[in-house]
């Protein structure tokens, strides 16, 4: 008896404790925070080296870039206040932003902008959201404190993008040897909008309110970045007020709307630039060289009624992979509607006939059987995909199988060109779509082996054309043709369901996301009214 | 009795080794590599600048030099950087070494003193209801999967009650709070219940079969005595060893369990080092939680031969 006697003691005391340690409840008179939601510890708090999601949304408020896009993607002067392209001389002359001060009170210079850009493309900081696309730079001067001319070896309009890196203070990340390890990464300072407070690694970066910023001081006196690996703890703790806004699972956010905390949320979705493909190889297969074929197979899916049935509505329906919420799209091409019967009427045209009735077609004593390569995902929505793609094709006489593959191993396969169709997302930022379809763009990403000088021309003709009407002219020429040609499908972009406290306002999603804009949470603050 | 624990230690080093070098294996065997897994796919990586990085990180040399050069460091006490963040192994593993400690100290402790009365309760009337109850009881909870009773708990005392915290540690010095503790630690508790308590039941009705009991019992005593007197001491031995081999399937569960509830652990550091490809980390990971296995069965083979006489000749 008298150790059961004892271990209830134990247990009395273990739970008693739990209590006393948990009644902290979060206070409304307090400083106006709000919580949001990252996926992982970003890879360093450097802000150039390895960059990768979640330091992009961590460095976008710490410091300010050059300059940064607005929700529609439009780049607008950020820490630049103007700017200035030279064609003749490929040049880009930036003029900076008068009186802006880092955290520490020291004035921003041109020679901070010089630093940062240099560091970035040192091999060894592994910077890829931003260093490839400078690789044309060939010259870097600043002339005065206030003016940085960049010199490129072939210019293009989309160069800007690059210059969305964030600017680190030359003072102090440049007195560090090594910039993983610094001082600077255990408490980097910027000339954004917030300042960093602390970092709690798996948890949390807490964030303060910039008094001092040159844009005004935000509404909000503290930001939390809070990390959630799992996306379950993730919904849990916007139930319980941990976290007041989150991109989540669609299925997750159905389930929000029916929780009985659902009044308390805001729930709305906003358009990504962010695309379903399906890539037909035109080489080591017989299938996918004849446009007619690759066109057959995408008017054999009833895509409207996947998206209202199966996907919930947050989706839509592409006609090439320039996104339709964009502003590059083509007004007049339509996407392929459902018509399994001129779907059949392509495929016997193209010489695929089912002459032993066995419901698969043949050409040439081969049989149309083919293997749709889709990648392992923890979503669900994916696989429910390929098995309605494999189920429609074979409604018209393919014989289907589906092959699913973790990440790293398709990416394999696909470099080695060893797949018959692929199907992956792809994101965009510009219109530029050299790199997924141009002939000599093999070791980039045109895995599907397109070589048309037509696409060719006009690919080229997007990429390097200054004037915007010319340029949108290209663009819509180049859509025009990709949809007749079809070497990639655009089966869906995806809508991103976004929750957020109902009492947040100023929140204006980007393609990007809810935080990938210049506004995002210095834009934010906190409205009682709407209890 | 030295002689014998050198010999352990010599076979327990030579076992670390080898993991090492079976992770190091499978690691080369594994598809992509931390470039690629950094690229994402989207292939934005030249050529130049990807060979520049293979020399950087030594990729480019022999695997059989790259894994020789990784035991040289070692043996300097260096145990690399992470490929990920370029920090320290050793710096990472230090800041996260005390949240999975004291999980896996708490769980221990717990499945240790509620599965010896469970077990000795069923040993007292074997076959009796209590007996079978208990058995049911534990099994049942054996076959729970963590993730889902984690979900469950999680809803019930952090959303629906609000008593305790949903995740994280609480602490901003690493030292995590007892309240955040409370749920990870059921969660890696229960499963270990039926395991442990079957295990203590086997041996106390196996040690109060022999004589000695037989003349307890004719001197008077009850079984409860008899159990606690002598079945206890008898049964000891063994679950000093049990205690040692629960050690490796504890760190297994924490994974999960570091996972579910954002506790930033070892468990949680060696699943983002697998996805990563980021091999420094997989290594140290290895090396601490491989030694931490061994140290436990070094330590249940030196009690079981302190305890008995036989063993420590033998």
């Amino acid at each position: 008896m008298k150790l059961a006697q004892r271990l209830s003691w134990v247990l009395a005391l273990v739970c008693l404790t739990a209590f006393c340690a948990s009644t902290e409840t979060p206070s409304n008179d307090g400083p106006r925070v709000v919580r949001m939601h990252i996926s992982q510890d970003p890879a360093s708090l450097s802000l150039i080296g390895k960059t990768d999601l979640n330091s992009e949304i961590f460095g976008m408020r710490l410091t300010d870039a050059l300059v940064q896009y607005d929700e529609k993607l439009t780049i607008r002067p950020l820490l630049a206040e103007s700017w200035e392209f030279s064609e003749a001389d490929k040049t880009i002359t930036f003029r900076l932003r008068d009186n802006v001060r880092w955290h520490d009170g020291e004035p921003v210079t041109s020679a901070d902008v010089v630093f940062t850009i240099n560091k970035l493309r040192e091999p060894e900081t592994e910077n890829l959201p931003w260093a490839p696309a400078l690789d044309k730079l060939v010259k870097l001067e600043n002339p005065d404190e206030r003016t940085v001319i960049a010199t490129y070896s072939e210019i293009k309009p989309d160069a800007l993008d690059a210059w969305r890196t964030p600017i680190l203070p030359e003072h102090v990340a440049g007195q560090d040897e090594d910039l993983f390890n610094g001082r600077f990464v255990e408490h980097p300072i910027g000339c954004g909008p917030f300042k960093f407070v602390h970092y709690i690694r798996g948890q949390e970066i807490v964030m303060e309110a910039n008094d001092d910023y040159w844009g005004g001081r935000p509404a909000i006196d503290r930001l939390e970045l809070k990390i959630f690996a799992d996306q379950q703890t993730a919904y849990q703790a916007m139930m319980t007020g941990d976290l007041h806004i989150m991109v989540m699972a669609a299925n997750l956010w159905e389930q929000a709307r029916e929780s009985e905390r659902a009044a308390a949320f805001e729930f709305t979705s906003f358009k990504r630039y962010s695309v379903y493909i399906l890539g037909w190889n035109q080489n080591n297969n017989p299938f996918f060289g004849d446009p007619r074929v690759r066109r057959a197979m995408v008017l054999a899916l009833d895509r409207e009624s996947f998206i209202e049935n199966v996907a919930g509505g947050m989706a839509h329906v592409g006609a090439t992979t320039f996104p339709p919420s964009s502003d590059w799209v083509a007004p007049d091409v339509e996407p392929y509607g459902y018509d399994p019967d001129e779907s059949r009427r392509l495929l016997t045209e193209a010489g695929w006939v089912d002459s032993d009735g066995d419901g698969v077609r043949e050409k040439d004593g081969l049989r149309l059987a083919f293997t749709l390569m889709v990648p392992k995902s923890s979503q669900q929505l994916t696989s429910w995909i390929a098995d309605w793609e494999q189920q429609s094709w074979l409604d018209i006489g393919a014989d289907v199988s589906v092959e699913q593959l973790e990440w790293q191993t398709l990416r394999e396969r696909r470099k080695d060109r060893d797949f018959h169709v692929l199907a992956q997302t792809l994101q965009f930022t510009n219109p530029d779509m050299f790199d997924l379809y141009h002939s000599t763009a093999t070791d980039r990403y045109n895995f599907w082996g397109n070589d048309d000088p037509e696409i060719d021309r006009l690919l080229h003709a997007v990429r390097y054309t200054f004037d915007p009407d010319r340029r949108l002219a290209e663009m819509h020429r180049a859509q025009r043709w990709l949809h007749e040609q079809e070497p990639v499908t655009a089966v869906f972009f995806f809508d991103a369901p976004l929750i957020y406290d109902k009492r947040l306002r100023g929140v204006r999603p980007s393609p990007l996301g809810y935080a990938a804009s210049i506004h995002g949470p210095r834009d934010w603050r906190w409205s009682d009214d709407a209890g | 009795m030295l002689r014998r624990i050198v010999s352990r230690l010599a076979t327990g080093a030579l076992t670390l080794l080898l993991v090492t070098l079976l992770v190091f294996g499978l690691i080369q065997l594994a598809p992509g590599d931390p470039m690629a897994v950094q690229d994402d796919g989207m292939e934005r990586l030249s050529a130049a600048d990807r060979a520049a990085l293979e020399a950087y990180y030594g990729f480019d040399r022999p695997v059989a030099v790259q894994y020789a050069s990784w035991l040289g460091r070692l043996l300097r006490g260096d145990l690399g950087n992470s490929i990920r963040d370029r920090r320290p192994v050793a710096e990472k593993i230090g800041e996260r070494l005390s949240v999975t400690l004291s999980l896996n100290a708490m769980a221990l402790f717990l499945i240790v003193t509620l599965s010896v009365p469970i077990g000795a309760a069923a040993a007292l009337n074997p076959g009796s209801v209590a007996d079978r109850w208990s058995a049911t009881a534990t099994y049942l909870l054996y076959a729970v999967p963590i993730f889902w009773a984690a979900l469950l708990l999680q809803r019930l005392f952090a959303v629906r009650l609000g008593w305790l915290p949903l995740y994280g540690s609480g602490g901003v010095t690493g030292i995590p709070r007892v309240a955040n503790m409370v749920l990870p630690v059921i969660c890696l508790t229960y499963g270990g219940l039926a395991y442990v308590s079957r295990f203590v039941r086997a041996n106390l009705l196996e040690s109060t079969r022999f004589e000695t009991i037989l003349s307890a019992r004719a001197r008077g005593m009850t079984r409860f005595a008899i159990l606690v007197r002598h079945g206890f001491r008898l049964a000891a031995v063994p679950m000093l060893t049990l205690a040692g081999f629960l050690i490796p399937a504890l760190f297994a569960g924490s994974v999960i369990v570091e996972t579910v509830f954002q506790l930033p652990g070892l468990g949680w550091l060696f699943i983002d080092a697998a996805y990563q490809r980021d091999l420094p980390v997989l290594l140290g990971v290895t090396l601490i939680s491989g030694a931490a296995a061994l140290a436990g069965i070094l330590f249940a083979d030196v009690t079981y031969a302190l305890a008995d006489p036989r063993v420590r000749r033998g």
